[in-house]
C-alpha cells in the first residue's frame, strides 16, 4: 500500500503492511471474543439486510393477486420481525465496537506515553512538542478508529456482495442496470474525494495561520498593548480570518456537492430500473414485484459502494497513523537502566576520567575531562558560553551518555547506577526553569510531595523567596499559569531553587541557577547556602563573582577542555584564561568599571 | 445576555443566506416527497391489465426530472448552509479575538494560552459543525416530516395514526438520548482538555520530571486521566448505540406495511397507495437518524459556544473614560499619589503596593531597585494602566491617567520587558511593530542607536531575517537590543525598561549600556535594573521593599543614608565596606 507522509521526522520509519497489521492485531488479542462477535454481527446484519425488502416483494405479489390476509400475513409479520432483529444486531454491534475501540485507544496512548518517559532527552531536544502531542492524541485515535472503519468497510463489503448476489438470483437482466451505474458512483466518489482533499488542505493551512496568529497575539499581548497595536492586530487578524472563510467556501463546494450528485445518480438508477423493468414486464421477463424489490435494494447497493470507495483511503491514512504511532514507541533509546543496577546511598565523591562527549557526530563538546570532586567539596566551573559547562551537569545526571571515558560517583560508574536512584540523589537547578501549572506550594513540593509546611518554609527562607511569595495574591496557594506565567524569571528561579533544595540532594548542581535573580538576593541565597552545603558536594556554574569566590576550587574550561584549576587568588596570579575571563565577565561588576562606564552617560 | 442568545444573534444576522437556504430547502424536500407518488403511479399502471408503456415512460421521466431538481436544490441549500456555518464561525472568532485584545493584563496573567487556543480553535469548530451539518439536518428533518406526513394523511389518515402513536415514543427516545448524552459530552470535552494539558506539560517539562525521578507518578497520572477519558467515551458510545433512533422508524415502516397490507386485503386501500405510502415512510429514515446526530452536535456546539462566551464575558477590562482627555505626549511631572494596589481586584490579602508617593520631573531617569516581589513591576504596570490602582491616582502633567484615552496613554509609553517577546516575523517587522509605516532608514537608524545594526547585518538576510520558532534564534542580549530599537522607533515620552541582568560579557554589557544611554535622552525613563552603572547615574533612585517605597533620591545621598541601598551596592560591587556617616 502506498503511503505518503506530510513530513517525516528523524525517528519515523517504514513498516511493512503485514508488520503493521500484526502489531495492530496484538492490541486486539485481549478482546478476541468480542472481535469474533463483531465479525459474526457484521456477517449476520449483511445477510439480514436483504430479507425485509424480499418480504415486501413477496407480499406485493400476493396482494396483487387479490389474495386473503392470511396469505399476506406471514410476509408482513416477517418484515416486522426481521426489522427488529436487524435493530438488535446493530445496537449490540455498536456497543461492542465502542468498547473495544476505546480500550485499544487507551492502551496505545498509555504505551506511547510510557515510551516517551523512557526516551532520551536528545529526542525532546530535537522534536517539537506539538508534533509529539499530535501523535499521542490524534494519531492514536485515528489508529483505533481503524477498528471502527475496518469493521464498517467489511460490513459494507458484505452487504454489497449479498445484495448483488440476491439481485442476480431474482432477476439477472435487471441487475445489469444496477451494475451499470456503479462505475459512475465510483468515479464521482473518487473525484470528489480528491477535490475535497485538495481544498481541505488549503483550508487547513489557512486555519493554521489563524491559530498561529491567535497564539502569538495571546502570548505577545503585553507587547501589543504596550505599543497600542490592538487596532492594527485586529485588522491583520481580520484579513487572515477572512482568508480562511474563502477557502472554507471553496471546500464547501466539493464537500457539499458529492451527496446531491450521488443522489442524482441514484435517481438515474431508479429511472433505469422502472423503465427497463417495465419493458421486461411487458415482455413477461419479470413481475412488477421485482421492480419493487430492486427499487428497495438500490440504496442498499449504492451507499455501501460509496462507503467502500471512500473508506479505502481512510484505511490508508489509518495505516499511516499506525506507522507514526509505532515509530514513536519504537524510537531508539540509548539510555536505559543497566541489567544489574546499583542502588545505594551516595556519599558524594565525583570523578571524571578521560571524559569525551559529542552530541553531533564529529563535534566534541568535551575533550579529555579529568577531575576529582571530594565529598562535601564545592567547586565552580567557569568559561565562555558554549564550552561545555552545562554538558558536565547533564552527564552527571545521565541525561545523556558519554561518548568516551567514565564518570564515577563514589567509585561506581553512573551508567551502572539505577537511573532513578542516581537522579533522585542529585539536585539540578538550571537556568531554564520549568514550572508546572498548579500552586506555588505544589511546585515546590514537586520532588517531595510529602514534605511538611515547615520544611517548605525552611527552603523558602534559604532562597529568600518569602517576601515575594507572600506578595502573591494567595501566597503559597497562588495558582501559577502554564510554565509559571505571572512570575518574573528571577522569581521562577527562586521557586525552582527551593524545589531542588527540598528534595535534599546529596550532590547539588547549580547551573546559572541565580542568573536572573538580582545580585543582592543572590548574595543572600549564597550566604544561606554556605551553611547548607557544608556536607554536600556542589558544582556551581556561574557568571557572578560572589558565587564563584566562595567555592573551594575553581575549574576553568576552554573549548571542551579543563585549562586551569585553583582558587581565585592563584588563578589571577597565573594571568591565564581565568584572569582574562575575569576581565570580560566579572570586572564589570566591580566599582572601577562602573565609574568607567559612567562616562557613557555623562556624554 | 446568555450564551444561547449570543449564539443565535450571530446566526440570525445572516438573513440573505438564510432566506435563499430556506427557499431551496423547501424545493428539495417537496421534490423528495413527491417522488413516491410517481413510483406508486408506476405500480398502479403495472398492476393494470392493459399496461401502457407510454404512461410508464412519462412517469419515469417525472421521477428523473424531480430527481434532477431535487439534487440541484439539495446542493444549493447544503452549500448555503456550509457557507452560513463558516461565516458565523468567522464572525465569532473575530469577535472573540477582538474581545481578548481588550482584556486587562490580569486576565492574561491567569489564563492559559492552551485554554484560549482550545476555545479559539476547537470550540469554534464545534459551533461550525453544529450549524453545518447539524442545523442542516434539523431543517431537513422537520421539513421532510411536515411534507411527508401531510402526504401520508392525504393518502390514508387511518394508517397515519400509527405514526402518530409512534411519535411520542420517538420524542421520548430522542429526549432521553439528549438528556443522557449531555453531561457525558460535556465531561468528554473537559477531560480531553485535561489530558492534553497534562501531556503538553509532561513533554515540555521532561527534564524536571527526569530530574526529580517522577516518571512513574507521571505515568500513573496519565493513566488515570486516559482511563477517565476512556470511560467517558465508552459511555458515550453505548448511549449513542442504544438510542439509535432509526430503529423506531424502521419498526414503524414495518408495522405500517403490516397494517397497510391488511387494509389492502380488506379493499380499504389500493396497492399503489400502499407502495407510495411505504416509500414516503422511507423518506423519514434518513432524517430520523440525523436528528440523533443533531442532538449530539447541538450539545457539543452549545457547550463550545458557552465556553467561548464565558471567556469573552469575563469582566476584566480596564475601563475607558467616557470623555477621554488627550495627552500630546509632552513631558511633564509624573505624580504618584498615595498609590496602593492589591491583585485580584483588591481582594488579595496582601498589598502589592502600599501608599507610594513620589513626584518625578519630566525627563528624569529613574532607577527602581528592590527584591523580587517588592512591587517594582507592579508600579510600572499601573503607570501603563495594565491595572488600575486600588487607591490613589497617577497624574501626568496634572491629568489623571484614568481620564486619558487608553491607547493615547500607551502610545506615549514605551516598554522594554525583561523577557523580550518577539513575533515570528522578520527583524524589520519586529522593530517596526509599533510604527508600521516606518521607512527603512528610520529602522536602521534606531537599530544603530540600539547597537543592534551590527549583528543584524551579520545575518545572511539582514533585516529580513525571520526570528523565533520558524527562524533564527537570538540570544537574550540580541533580543533586548531589538526591543530597545523597537521602543526607540515609536519615540515614546515615557520609557519603561525592565532590565534584569543575566550573564553577559563585558562587551555586550557595554553595548547595552550605550544603547540604554541613547534611550534616556529627552524622555522620562523608568529602569528596573541591577546594573550598578545605570543605577549610579540615575536622577532618582527608588528603593522598594514589600510594596513600600523605602527611600528615593540620588546615589550620593542614598549611599549615605539608606542601609538597604548601601548593603546592596556594597555586596554587588565588591566595594570595601563603607563607613556610614552618623546621622541620616
Amino acid at each position: 500500500m502506498m503511503r505518503s507522509f506530510d513530513k517525516k521526522e528523524s525517528y519515523d520509519r517504514q513498516y511493512s503492511d503485514t508488520d503493521l497489521l500484526k502489531r495492530f492485531f496484538k492490541y486486539l488479542t485481549p478482546y478476541l471474543l468480542l472481535v469474533s462477535l463483531i465479525i459474526i454481527g457484521i456477517v449476520a446484519s449483511a445477510i439480514v439486510t436483504i430479507f425485509p425488502p424480499t418480504m415486501v416483494q413477496n407480499a406485493f405479489d400476493v396482494l396483487e393477486s387479490n389474495a386473503e390476509w392470511m396469505a399476506v400475513f406471514p410476509f408482513a409479520l416477517g418484515y416486522v420481525l426481521l426489522s427488529i432483529l436487524l435493530w438488535i444486531i446493530q445496537v449490540v454491534l455498536g456497543i461492542i465496537v465502542t468498547i473495544v475501540t476505546q480500550k485499544v485507544i487507551k492502551q496505545i496512548q498509555i504505551e506511547t506515553y510510557i515510551s516517551l518517559q523512557d526516551h532520551d532527552l536528545m529526542f525532546f531536544d530535537t522534536e517539537s512538542t506539538g508534533k509529539i502531542m499530535s501523535r499521542i492524541t490524534n494519531d492514536s485515535q485515528e489508529l483505533a478508529e481503524m477498528l471502527n472503519i475496518v469493521s464498517q468497510f467489511v460490513s459494507n463489503f458484505f452487504i454489497l456482495i449479498t445484495v448483488l448476489t440476491w439481485m442476480f438470483v431474482v432477476n439477472w437482466r435487471l441487475t445489469f442496470v444496477t451494475i451499470g451505474i456503479a462505475p459512475f458512483v465510483m468515479i464521482v466518489a473518487l473525484v470528489f474525494r480528491k477535490i475535497t482533499r485538495m481544498t481541505t488542505g488549503d483550508w487547513r493551512a489557512a486555519i493554521g495561520e489563524v491559530n498561529a496568529s491567535f497564539q502569538e497575539s495571546v502570548s505577545g499581548i503585553s507587547v501589543a498593548k504596550a505599543f497600542g497595536r490592538e487596532k492594527k492586530s485586529k485588522e491583520e487578524f481580520e484579513v487572515i480570518n477572512f482568508d480562511t472563510f474563502r477557502y472554507a467556501k471553496k471546500r464547501a463546494f466539493a464537500v457539499m456537492g458529492v451527496y446531491p450528485l450521488m443522489d442524482g445518480i441514484s435517481v438515474i438508477g431508479m429511472f433505469g430500473i422502472t423503465l427497463y423493468g417495465s419493458s421486461l414486464i411487458l415482455g413477461d421477463l419479470a413481475s412488477p414485484s421485482v421492480i419493487l424489490l430492486f427499487l428497495l435494494l438500490l440504496n442498499r447497493f449504492l451507499y455501501p459502494l460509496v462507503r467502500v470507495a471512500s473508506q479505502y483511503s481512510t484505511i490508508q491514512s489509518g495505516f499511516a497513523a499506525m506507522e507514526r504511532v509505532f515509530s514513536i514507541i519504537d524510537a531508539k533509546k540509548e539510555i536505559t537502566n543497566p541489567p544489574d543496577p546499583v542502588i545505594k546511598k551516595i556519599e558524594g565523591k565525583v570523578s571524571f576520567e578521560n571524559v569525551y562527549q559529542q552530541y553531533v557526530e564529529g563535534t566534541l563538546v568535551l575533550k579529555d575531562i579529568n577531575m576529582e570532586i571530594q565529598t562535601g567539596e564545592s567547586i565552580a566551573i567557569v568559561g565562555h558560553t558554549g564550552v561545555g559547562k552545562t554538558t558536565i551537569a547533564s552527564l552527571l545526571m545521565r541525561f545523556y551518555d558519554i561518548y568516551k571515558g567514565s564518570i564515577k560517583i563514589d567509585g561506581v560508574d553512573v551508567r551502572d547506577y539505577d537511573m532513578q536512584c542516581l537522579r533522585s540523589q542529585i539536585g539540578l537547578v538550571s537556568q531554564d526553569v520549568f514550572l508546572f501549572s498548579g500552586t506555588v506550594l505544589e511546585n515546590i513540593k514537586y520532588g517531595q510531595p510529602n514534605a511538611t509546611l515547615r520544611e517548605v518554609q525552611k527552603v523558602i527562607d534559604i532562597v529568600d523567596a518569602k517576601e515575594f511569595i507572600d506578595a502573591l495574591p494567595d501566597g503559597l496557594e497562588t495558582e501559577l499559569g502554564e510554565r509559571g506565567k505571572g512570575l518574573s524569571a528571577g522569581q521562577r528561579q527562586m521557586i525552582s531553587f527551593a524545589r531542588t533544595l527540598l528534595s535534599n540532594p546529596k550532590i547539588l548542581i547549580l547551573d546559572e541557577a541565580t542568573a536572573a535573580v538580582d545580585a543582592y538576593t543572590e548574595w543572600k541565597i549564597q550566604e544561606a547556602l554556605d551553611k547548607l552545603l557544608a556536607n554536600r558536594t556542589s558544582i556551581v556554574i556561574a557568571h557572578r563573582l560572589t558565587t564563584i569566590k566562595n567555592s573551594d576550587r575553581i575549574i576553568v574550561m576552554d573549548q571542551g577542555r579543563i585549562v586551569e584549576e585553583g582558587n581565585h587568588v592563584n588563578l589571577m596570579g597565573e594571568e591565564g584564561l581565568y584572569s582574562e575571563l575575569y576581565e570580560t565577565y566579572f570586572k564589570h561588576q566591580s566599582a572601577e568599571w562602573i565609574s568607567e562606564i559612567s562616562e557613557v552617560f555623562t556624554d | 445576555m446568555s450564551y444561547k442568545k449570543w449564539f443565535f444573534k450571530h446566526l440570525l444576522k445572516e438573513r440573505l443566506l438564510s432566506t435563499i437556504l430556506m427557499i431551496f430547502l423547501t424545493i428539495y424536500i417537496a421534490t423528495t416527497s413527491i417522488t413516491p407518488f410517481f413510483i406508486g403511479d408506476i405500480f398502479g399502471e403495472l398492476a393494470k391489465e392493459s399496461r401502457s408503456f407510454a404512461i410508464i415512460l412519462r412517469t419515469a421521466l417525472f421521477i428523473a426530472t424531480a430527481g434532477v431538481i431535487r439534487a440541484t436544490a439539495d446542493f444549493i441549500q447544503s452549500y448555503m448552509n456550509e457557507v452560513l456555518a463558516h461565516k458565523v464561525t468567522k464572525n465569532v472568532t473575530e469577535e472573540f479575538y477582538n474581545d481578548l485584545l481588550g482584556k486587562s493584563q490580569e486576565f492574561f496573567d491567569r489564563v492559559k494560552v492552551g485554554d484560549v487556543m482550545a476555545r479559539a480553535t476547537y470550540d469554534t469548530r464545534q459551533m461550525n459543525i453544529f450549524i453545518s451539518p447539524g442545523l442542516k439536518f434539523l431543517f431537513e428533518a422537520s421539513f421532510t416530516f411536515i411534507f411527508s406526513v401531510s402526504f401520508m394523511i392525504w393518502i390514508n389518515p387511518k394508517l397515519t395514526l400509527l405514526l402518530a402513536a409512534a411519535l411520542p415514543f420517538y420524542v421520548i427516545t430522542v429526549y432521553n438520548y439528549y438528556r443522557k448524552l449531555g453531561p457525558v459530552s460535556r465531561a468528554q470535552v473537559e477531560q480531553n482538555s485535561v489530558m492534553n494539558t497534562r501531556l503538553q506539560e509532561s513533554i515540555t517539562g521532561i527534564r524536571v520530571i527526569r530530574n526529580f525521578v517522577k516518571e512513574n507518578e507521571e505515568i500513573e497520572e496519565f493513566d488515570f486521566e486516559t482511563e477517565k477519558l476512556r470511560e467517558i467515551n465508552t459511555k458515550r458510545g453505548i448511549i449513542s448505540a442504544k438510542y439509535y433512533p432509526v430503529s423506531i422508524t424502521i419498526l414503524i415502516i414495518a408495522l405500517s406495511f403490516f397494517w397497510g397490507a391488511n387494509l389492502v386485503t380488506n379493499g380499504v386501500m389500493t396497492l399503489d397507495d400502499l407502495v407510495t405510502y411505504v416509500f414516503l415512510m422511507m423518506t423519514l429514515t434518513m432524517p430520523t437518524w440525523q436528528v440523533g446526530r443533531v442532538v449530539t452536535q447541538f450539545q457539543i456546539g452549545m457547550a463550545a459556544a458557552k465556553r467561548i462566551f464565558e471567556m469573552k464575558e469575563r469582566e476584566e477590562f480596564v475601563p475607558e473614560p467616557s470623555t477621554p482627555i488627550h495627552w500630546s505626549g509632552a513631558q511633564g511631572l509624573i505624580n504618584f499619589e498615595k498609590i496602593s494596589f492589591s491583585y485580584n481586584g483588591g481582594s488579595s490579602r496582601k498589598k502589592a503596593l502600599d501608599n507610594i508617593n513620589l513626584q518625578i520631573p519630566g525627563g528624569s531617569t529613574v532607577a527602581i531597585i528592590g527584591n523580587p516581589g517588592s512591587g517594582k513591576s507592579t508600579l510600572m504596570k499601573l503607570l501603563m494602566r495594565l491595572y488600575d490602582p486600588t487607591k490613589g491616582t497617577i497624574n501626568i502633567n496634572g491629568i489623571n491617567i484614568q481620564d486619558m484615552c487608553l491607547s493615547n496613554l500607551r502610545e506615549h509609553i514605551g516598554v522594554i520587558e525583561q523577557e523580550v517577546f518577539l513575533f515570528s516575523k522578520t527583524i524589520q517587522d519586529n522593530i517596526a511593530y509599533g510604527k508600521a509605516d516606518a521607512t527603512k532608514e528610520e529602522i536602521e537608524g534606531v537599530a544603530k542607536l540600539a547597537h543592534a545594526h551590527e549583528f543584524i547585518s551579520s545575518f545572511e538576510n539582514g533585516y529580513e531575517t525571520i526570528v523565533g520558532e520558524r527562524g533564527v534564534t537570538l540570544s537574550g542580549g540580541q533580543k533586548q537590543r531589538i526591543a530597545i530599537a523597537r521602543a526607540l522607533l515609536v519615540d515614546p515620552s515615557i520609557l519603561i525598561l525592565d532590565d534584569a541582568s543575566s550573564a553577559i560579557d563585558a562587551e555586550t554589557e557595554r553595548k547595552i549600556q550605550t544603547a540604554i544611554a541613547n534611550v534616556l535622552k529627552n524622555r522620562t525613563t523608568f529602569i528596573i535594573t541591577h546594573r550598578l552603572a545605570t543605577i549610579k547615574n540615575a536622577d532618582i533612585i527608588m528603593v522598594m521593599r514589600n510594596g513600600k517605597l523605602l527611600d528615593s533620591g540620588k546615589h550620593e545621598n542614598l549611599i549615605l543614608r539608606n542601609i538597604d541601598y548601601r548593603n546592596l551596592f556594597e555586596r554587588f560591587s565588591e566595594l570595601p565596606p563603607m563607613k556610614i556617616q552618623e546621622g541620616k
